[in-house]
């Protein structure tokens, strides 16, 4: 079941790539994970920066949901500053997923994610205070990070 | 979906839509003119024709329709509605196999490519998904309407109600008691009533259109044997294992996929016994392969050698038979999970590495282990003062404020330990006076003393509000317990050994009344009082292992009294809790006990606890297929008939899942840092583990590698409830009496205490220290310093002193 929808959800995205995202298989042969290297969007700290994101696709999709991961280190409240870099997203929790949500709308979230942080849904908390509190202190941080990390 | 392409039937499009008919020559159109007009209402031309016509595979006949309707619209030639439908030429009826058969042969890309050049002249994208199941990106053979009009392909609805146990929409996660299956389109649910219904399954809520469409899902839920060509379905579990291995050359199925793995029977895998061997233990990948998986193989517990399904089962075996040292996750939550093999290991790695309470009492008691020596002392003052000497106990309450040292926490903590201890040597107390009393001075070397102080206060100071006064109230409830009457027998062993013989069993006991305390309670109270509590025991276990989904909940309910009144069966009653529930058979088990304790009725109570054991002796604990065997003997005049052709073309039609699918949890990814757990000494401490020999603590290695040790029943390893029985048993042949005092003083106060850290550690246990001196020699008990030593250090840094309460978090 997994191999026919994410098949058929690569060729669209290939066909139809989102705006400032390149989608690829590291390796041919396994259509459950992918590599996807996403532009900082424009307005964002991250700006400038390229980074790379891997999605891992569980063999039951779409029945569970899929991770999404920071390759590239980032600083951003919703992903952890670990070797994970798991991105925080709420429709890929468990209870939360549909079997009917596509790839292409996890990354776009991901990608509205980084235009605009979810604060309240953080999961590292002094980036999340620091991004409500002291705004500028973040953006300098986030960009400095872009700058040494996302560099293209 | 399909809604928005309606078409008044008069235009051209109508005899265009009309799915089946294309090859015709136009001059029949008008004989399918109505039901042309309906198939345009449906919006999907190739779906019209599905039930009419010849015998042309609906999914095929998408091209020859598109033609048609080109044809029809170059002839312009509009056709109203005049001739009602012929009676279905039941096309559908005869010639259902040939379909299925058709479909499973079709090139998907050729149809679907298709489709979509032509999405382009109908302007509608509706029209591909209204073949390809949204879901599963395979073609719709029926369709599932849920309440909110979603749909899906049968094979997909039924995943999800028989495999995955939810009845919530796969598009909008809208919970549904009902779902219809037809062959309708574009129908909205509101729209059928109770006499279109030819089937309806109560259990796993599908109300069926077509008597085919029933067939077709009762077949995906039999145990159809999953080799290609065979079209052999079994009763149960055990008699598909016994005719794969007759049949189909000694082949096996993969236990741990059989009984996790949410697919349907005949998907499941074949393997050769090394081919199993290989997927367990590395997966199925096969570099080059179309259908790679991403199946990395069976995770394993290092210290039972036992497989387990998924990351996520490995964490729950380990959480429940194996232990966890609660200080260092509080400490390090962000590490790597860490498990020893037992409690007698963990106990080790407390005394090696925290302050443990050598109070009998507490030793027996479990998890009396404190973060710092202030800690302890203080347990200790307040639990055991009898045991401690008048200047012991002086002498306990002193804080030794010279060690402190204030340093900014984020030091380095490795050169900050070096440094410390050869300054340690210079500083403290000093080495003349009487020394500390052993039971507070014992459990840590000197240096360790002097480091867990200096912990102690940094993390006083990054965590507020921690005072002394509250450190010794809140150390836990257990400490505040007044000592019973042995009070004057229980000390600290090394001081009075001797007369300590005695209250182990003492303390045993009072520690099993406790334990049974819960069960014993209704017992006592009137019997209305325990009925109630025997109820909220059931709904609570009930409803937790629902995940306390309220609709899922009140269907329990309503199974359980339509038992009661004897509306239906025991048997349909443990179908349908097979239905509902998304458990193991053993959870199942409890809940199912616990049901028939409270029926009054004699007969009912048996009639479940037979019907339970009627089906657990059948199908051992794999999942059961809900409504498989229940609803098969109604089926099986049409099922057994045409079962074996339709069966293997099922199996075609769903052939890319069957060799795809190997799974893996979608929520690997909490866990999925730990694939193995890692132990270092605790693994090898399990050869010594419980018993007396020679190397009683020492792992062979104490490396992080999980040692192959041998392997013995999980189920043994302690858990907190019955540990304490089991604790006795462990440590039976340690007479505390038998202990020389005066050589563990000898030793702590001369020699050891300066000495180095690593010699210095083997006074500190009683049992490794009883054991030397009787059998195999001191230096063993020092080893697993060794390997343990680096880890603690790291986990040490941070301290979180005021969830001392959280010392018996287990289990």
């Amino acid at each position: 079941m997994a191999q026919k929808r994410i098949a058929k959800e690569y060729s669209e995205l290939q066909k139809k790539p989102l705006e400032g995202m390149k989608i690829s298989l590291p390796s041919e042969a396994d259509m459950h994970q992918w590599q996807i290297l996403i532009d900082g969007p424009k307005g964002s700290p991250y700006e400038g920066g390229v980074f790379t994101l891997h999605l891992s696709l569980p063999t039951e999709y779409p029945f569970k949901p899929p991770t999404l991961s920071f390759k590239t280190k980032i600083y951003h409240p919703n992903v952890t500053n670990d070797d994970k870099g798991s991105m925080c997203l709420g429709m890929l929790r468990a209870d939360e997923w549909k079997p009917s949500s596509k790839i292409d709308a996890v990354l776009s979230f991901a990608k509205a994610l980084l235009l605009e942080p979810q604060a309240d849904d953080a999961v590292e908390g002094g980036i999340a205070r620091e991004y409500k509190e002291n705004k500028k202190e973040f953006v300098k941080n986030a960009k400095a990070w872009t700058k040494q990390y996302a560099k293209r | 979906m399909a809604s928005t392409t309606i078409t008044p039937v008069s235009t051209q499009v109508g005899p265009g839509t009309d799915g089946g008919n294309g090859p015709r020559p136009p001059h029949q159109n008008n004989l399918n003119t109505y039901r042309g007009g309906r198939g345009g209402a449906r919006g999907a031309g190739p779906r019209g024709g599905r039930r009419g016509g010849d015998n042309q595979s609906y999914r095929s006949d998408g091209r020859p329709n598109q033609r048609a309707r080109r044809r029809s619209n170059h002839a312009g030639q509009p056709v109203a509605p005049i001739v009602p439908p012929p009676p279905p030429d039941l096309g559908g009826g005869g010639s259902f196999g040939n379909r299925l058969t058709k479909d499973a042969e079709n090139v998907e890309g050729d149809r679907s490519g298709k489709q979509r050049e032509e999405g382009g002249q109908t302007g509608t994208e509706e029209d591909v998904e209204a073949e390809v199941c949204f879901i599963c990106a395979s073609p719709v053979v029926h369709n599932s309407v849920a309440p909110c009009n979603h749909r899906t392909c049968h094979i997909c609805a039924l995943r999800l109600r028989a495999l995955y146990k939810t009845r919530a929409c796969a598009h909008c996660r809208t919970e549904a008691r009902f779902v219809i299956f037809t062959d309708d389109a574009t129908k909205r649910y509101e729209d059928f009533v109770d006499a279109d219904f030819q089937q309806v399954d109560e259990m796993l809520g599908i109300k069926y259109e077509q008597r085919e469409i029933y067939d077709d899902t009762v077949l995906l839920l039999r145990y159809n044997c999953p080799e290609h060509d065979c079209d052999v379905a079994c009763s149960n579990w055990p008699a598909l294992h016994h005719h794969v291995r007759r049949e189909h050359n000694n082949k096996v199925m993969c236990d741990l996929c059989t009984k996790n793995k949410k697919v349907f029977t005949h998907e499941h895998e074949l393997f050769t016994v090394q081919e199993l061997r290989k997927h367990q233990k590395f997966g199925d990948d096969n570099p080059g392969a179309v259908d790679q998986s991403g199946f990395k193989g069976h995770p394993e517990c290092g210290f039972c050698r036992e497989r387990f399904y998924g990351d996520d089962e490995l964490y729950t075996h380990c959480r429940d038979k194996h232990e966890k040292c609660h200080i260092c996750d509080r400490r390090n939550p962000g590490r790597q999970q860490q498990y020893y093999v037992n409690y007698d290991s963990l106990e080790q790695h407390f005394r090696q590495d925290h302050f443990l309470c050598d109070d009998r009492e507490c030793l027996d008691k479990k998890f009396v282990v404190f973060e710092s020596e202030m800690d302890l002392k203080a347990h200790q003052l307040e639990s055991h003062p009898n045991g401690l000497s008048k200047d012991a106990r002086r002498d306990a309450r002193r804080v030794d404020i010279s060690t402190f040292d204030y340093r900014a926490p984020h030091q380095d903590n490795r050169g900050g330990r070096r440094e410390r201890d050869g300054r340690g040597r210079g500083r403290g107390r000093d080495p003349n006076i009487e020394p500390l009393p052993q039971s507070t001075a014992q459990p840590m070397r000197r240096d360790e003393l002097a480091y867990q102080r200096q912990m102690a206060i940094q993390s006083a100071q990054s965590v507020t509000a921690r005072t002394f006064g509250g450190q010794l109230t809140s150390t836990n409830p257990h400490a505040a317990r007044p000592n019973s009457g042995n009070q004057s027998t229980v000390t600290v062993p090394r001081h009075d050994t001797t007369t300590n013989t005695s209250t182990p069993a003492i303390e045993n006991l009072n520690l099993n009344a406790i334990d049974d305390a819960p069960a014993a309670v209704p017992a006592l109270t009137p019997q209305e009082q325990a009925r109630r509590l025997q109820h909220a025991a059931v709904m609570d276990r009930a409803s937790t292992m629902l995940k306390h989904d309220q609709t899922k909940v009140s269907d329990f309910r309503s199974q359980v009294s339509s038992y009661r009144t004897s509306a239906i069966s025991a048997s349909q009653l443990i179908d349908s809790f097979f239905s509902l529930f998304d458990v193991s058979s053993a959870d199942l088990g409890k809940l199912v006990k616990e049901l028939a304790d409270i029926y009054e009725n004699e007969a009912k109570r048996n009639g479940l606890l037979k019907a339970w054991n009627d089906w657990r002796a059948i199908n051992e604990d794999y999942p059961s297929l809900p409504g498989s065997s229940s609803v098969l003997p109604g089926s099986s005049a049409a099922a057994a008939g045409t079962g074996g052709n339709r069966v293997l073309r099922l199996k075609n039609s769903t052939a890319q899942s069957s060799r795809s699918a190997v799974s893996k949890q979608g929520s690997w990814g909490n866990v999925s840092a730990t694939p193995l757990p890692s132990m270092p000494a605790a693994s090898a401490n399990r050869a010594g583990a419980g018993r007396v020999g020679p190397t009683p603590w020492v792992g062979p290695s104490s490396s992080s590698r999980p040692s192959p040790t041998p392997s013995r029943p999980a189920s043994t390893a302690p858990v907190a409830g019955k540990a304490n029985a089991t604790a006795a048993d462990a440590f039976p042949a340690l007479p505390a009496a038998a202990k020389p005092n005066t050589l563990i003083f000898g030793l702590t106060r001369g020699t050891v205490r300066w000495d180095d850290p690593r010699s210095g550690g083997n006074p500190m246990n009683p049992w490794g220290n009883a054991n030397g001196s009787s059998s195999s020699g001191t230096a063993t008990p020092s080893a697993p310093s060794v390997g343990v030593d680096a880890e603690p250090e790291l986990g040490k840094k941070k301290g979180n002193k005021n969830k001392k309460q959280t010392l018996y978090k287990f289990g």
